[in-house]
C-alpha cells in the first residue's frame, strides 16, 4: 500500500493538452520522426502531420475534473493529515498543476495543399513576373506553400504536380488547364519525333526533346524543366528513381474532357460521334485505347442516348439540392455515372447504395443499377 | 502557426513502457480523474485553522486529499477533506496520452510525457465513518 499526499495549485497552468497517442503516431515518435501541428492559418482546424501521414485533430471535452500530479517530493510547507496516515507506509507528495477539460483525438485525414491563393500561369511568363511585384496577390516559395498546407511532406509531395503545381523564378503557382494541355500535346510529339520511350521517360531527355522542338518551330512558349516535370508528374507514375512511366488512362480522360468541352458544351452529341472527336484531339500518330466509361463524371445524358459534358464543379453543394438539380439534366442515372457526381458530398462514409437511398429512389435493372428522384 | 514542430528531447528513453502498473511516469506525473469536481478557492482565505493552504514555488497551493493505492489490487482511495471517501482504481489507458506543453512565446510545444495509467474514481463520495 502506498500512500500519497495530494495537492493542488489553486492557479492552474493552463498551457498543457492531452494528446492521444495512437499506435502510428507512437510509432512515429519512437522512430523519432519529426510531427507537427499545421494549419492554413490561425481560424483554420489544426491537423497532425508525421513525414507522410496527416491526423485531423477533433477537440473532446468532458466535463470531469481531470488533474495532472507531478511529485514534489516533501517540500510543500503544510501540515500533514496525520489521521489518514500511517506512518510506517511509504509517503510521497503529488501538485495538480493543471485542470484539462478535453482531449486532443486524432484521427486520419488526406492531407491538402493549400492552392487557393496560388497564382495562375498561363503560358505569359513576363505577364506573371510583372504581376510578381502586385502585393495584393500571393506570391510564396514552395516551402511556404507546404508549410502552410494542411499535409504531411509525402503527401505534398505527391500531389503538387498532380494539381499542376510549379515554380517559376521561385515562385509557387499553379499552371493553367490551357498551358497543361499545349505542354502536354507538345511534349507527347516532341517525345514521338526523338522516338523516346513513353514508359521510361526522363524529365532532362524529355525536356531537350521538346526544347528543341520549340526552338525548330520558333515559337514564343517559354518551357521550363520544372514545368516538364509538373506535366510528367500529373500524368506519369514513377518507375524508377527518376524514370516516369506515362499513364495512358490519365492522358485519354485529359483529351476527353477537352473534346467534351469542345464540341459537346453547349449541345448534346452522340456517343459514336463523340468518340471520332475524342480520337481527332491526340497528337498524331499516338495510340491508346479509349474507353468511354473513364469520363464518368464528366457528362451527362440529356435524353438518355446522347451525352453532354457537365462540370462537378457547376452543381449546387447541398447534397439535395445536387440530386435535385441532376434529376432535372437527366431524369433516370445509371449508378456508375451518377456517383462521381455526389461521391464528395457523402462525407460519413456511407454506402454508395446506401448514400443514394437518402436521396433518391433506386431500382434494379438486370446488371444495371438505375436512379431517379423519389 | 502555420507550422508548429513538436519537440521530443525530454522523451528518449519513454517510449518503452515501465514494467508493472503503476500510477505515476518515470517522470513522476500522475493523471487522476474524478467524476464531480473539486472546488477550491482562487486565493487562501485569511482563517486556514487546518493549515491546508500554502506555498510551492511562490505559488499557492492547497492540500486537498490523501492517496492510498495498493498495487497488487490496483484500488485506490481518495480522502478528500476530513469527511469524505472516493474508492477507485487504477487503469490502463486504451490509449496512451501524450501531455504537451505550448509555449506561447517561444510558439514551441514539447512533448512532456507519455500516459499509459490513470487513478479514476467513478463513484459518489463516501463519508469517513
Amino acid at each position: 500500500m502506498t500512500t500519497a499526499i495530494l495537492y493542488s495549485k489553486l492557479n492552474y497552468d493552463s498551457n498543457y493538452k492531452l494528446i492521444q497517442l495512437t499506435p502510428e503516431i507512437f510509432g512515429a515518435l519512437y522512430a523519432k520522426k519529426t510531427l507537427e501541428f499545421k494549419a492554413t492559418d490561425p481560424e483554420q482546424p489544426v491537423v497532425l502531420c508525421s513525414e507522410d501521414t496527416t491526423w485531423i485533430l477533433k477537440q473532446k471535452n468532458h466535463s470531469n475534473t481531470v488533474l495532472l500530479m507531478k511529485e514534489v517530493g516533501s517540500h510543500i510547507n503544510s501540515s500533514t493529515p496525520n489521521a489518514l496516515i500511517d506512518k510506517a507506509q511509504l509517503c510521497t507528495h503529488h501538485l495538480g498543476f493543471t485542470k484539462l477539460d478535453s482531449e486532443l483525438e486524432p484521427r486520419l485525414t488526406e492531407g491538402q495543399i493549400n492552392f487557393t491563393s496560388l497564382p495562375i500561369y498561363n503560358g505569359d511568363k513576363s505577364e506573371f513576373l510583372n504581376n510578381t511585384k502586385d502585393r495584393s496577390l500571393t506570391y510564396w516559395s514552395l516551402e511556404n506553400v507546404k508549410r502552410c498546407s494542411p499535409c504531411s511532406e509525402r503527401e505534398f509531395n505527391n500531389k503538387w504536380h498532380s494539381i499542376g503545381g510549379c515554380v517559376i523564378n521561385g515562385y509557387a503557382c499553379l499552371l493553367s488547364h490551357d498551358f497543361i494541355s499545349r505542354t502536354l500535346h507538345i511534349m507527347l510529339m516532341s517525345c514521338m519525333a526523338e522516338n523516346l520511350a513513353l514508359d521510361e521517360m526522363e524529365i532532362d531527355r524529355t525536356f531537350e526533346a521538346v526544347k528543341k522542338d520549340i526552338d525548330d518551330t520558333d515559337s514564343n512558349i517559354t518551357f521550363t524543366k520544372e514545368m516538364i516535370a509538373t506535366v510528367i508528374g500529373k500524368f506519369c507514375t514513377p518507375c524508377g528513381s527518376t524514370t516516369w512511366k506515362l499513364d495512358e488512362k490519365l492522358v485519354s480522360v485529359w483529351y476527353g474532357i477537352i473534346a467534351l468541352k469542345k464540341f459537346a458544351s453547349s449541345r448534346m452529341i452522340s456517343e459514336d460521334e463523340f468518340m471520332i472527336k475524342w480520337k481527332s484531339q491526340f497528337p498524331p500518330y499516338f495510340s491508346c485505347n479509349l474507353d468511354f466509361s473513364v469520363l464518368r463524371g464528366h457528362f451527362y445524358r440529356p435524353l438518355g442516348s446522347g451525352v453532354q459534358y457537365l462540370s462537378v464543379s457547376t452543381l449546387p453543394n447541398d447534397v439535395r439540392d445536387r440530386f435535385k438539380h441532376l434529376f432535372k439534366l437527366q431524369s433516370t442515372w445509371e449508378l456508375e455515372e451518377i456517383e462521381p457526381y455526389i461521391k464528395g458530398l457523402n462525407i460519413k462514409g456511407l454506402k454508395i447504395d446506401s448514400f443514394v437511398m437518402k436521396y433518391a429512389r433506386r431500382r434494379k435493372q438486370g446488371k444495371r443499377t438505375l436512379v431517379s428522384s423519389r | 502557426m502555420p507550422a508548429v514542430t513538436i519537440s521530443v528531447s525530454k522523451l528518449q528513453n519513454l517510449f518503452q513502457e515501465g514494467d508493472g502498473t503503476t500510477i505515476a511516469t518515470p517522470l513522476g506525473n500522475t493523471l487522476l480523474e474524478i467524476q464531480g469536481d473539486l472546488q477550491f478557492p482562487s486565493e487562501p482565505p485569511s482563517n486556514d485553522e487546518d493549515e491546508r493552504f500554502s506555498e510551492y514555488e511562490e505559488e499557492n497551493v492547497v492540500r486537498f486529499g490523501v492517496l492510498s493505492f495498493d498495487s497488487e489490487y490496483k484500488k485506490a482511495t481518495l480522502y478528500v477533506g476530513e469527511k469524505q471517501r472516493l474508492l477507485g482504481s487504477v487503469v490502463k489507458l486504451e490509449t496512451p496520452l501524450g501531455l504537451l506543453k505550448f509555449d506561447h512565446e517561444t510558439n514551441r510545444v514539447e512533448l512532456e510525457d507519455v500516459i499509459n495509467y490513470k487513478v479514476i474514481f467513478k463513484e459518489r463520495p463516501l463519508p469517513i465513518m
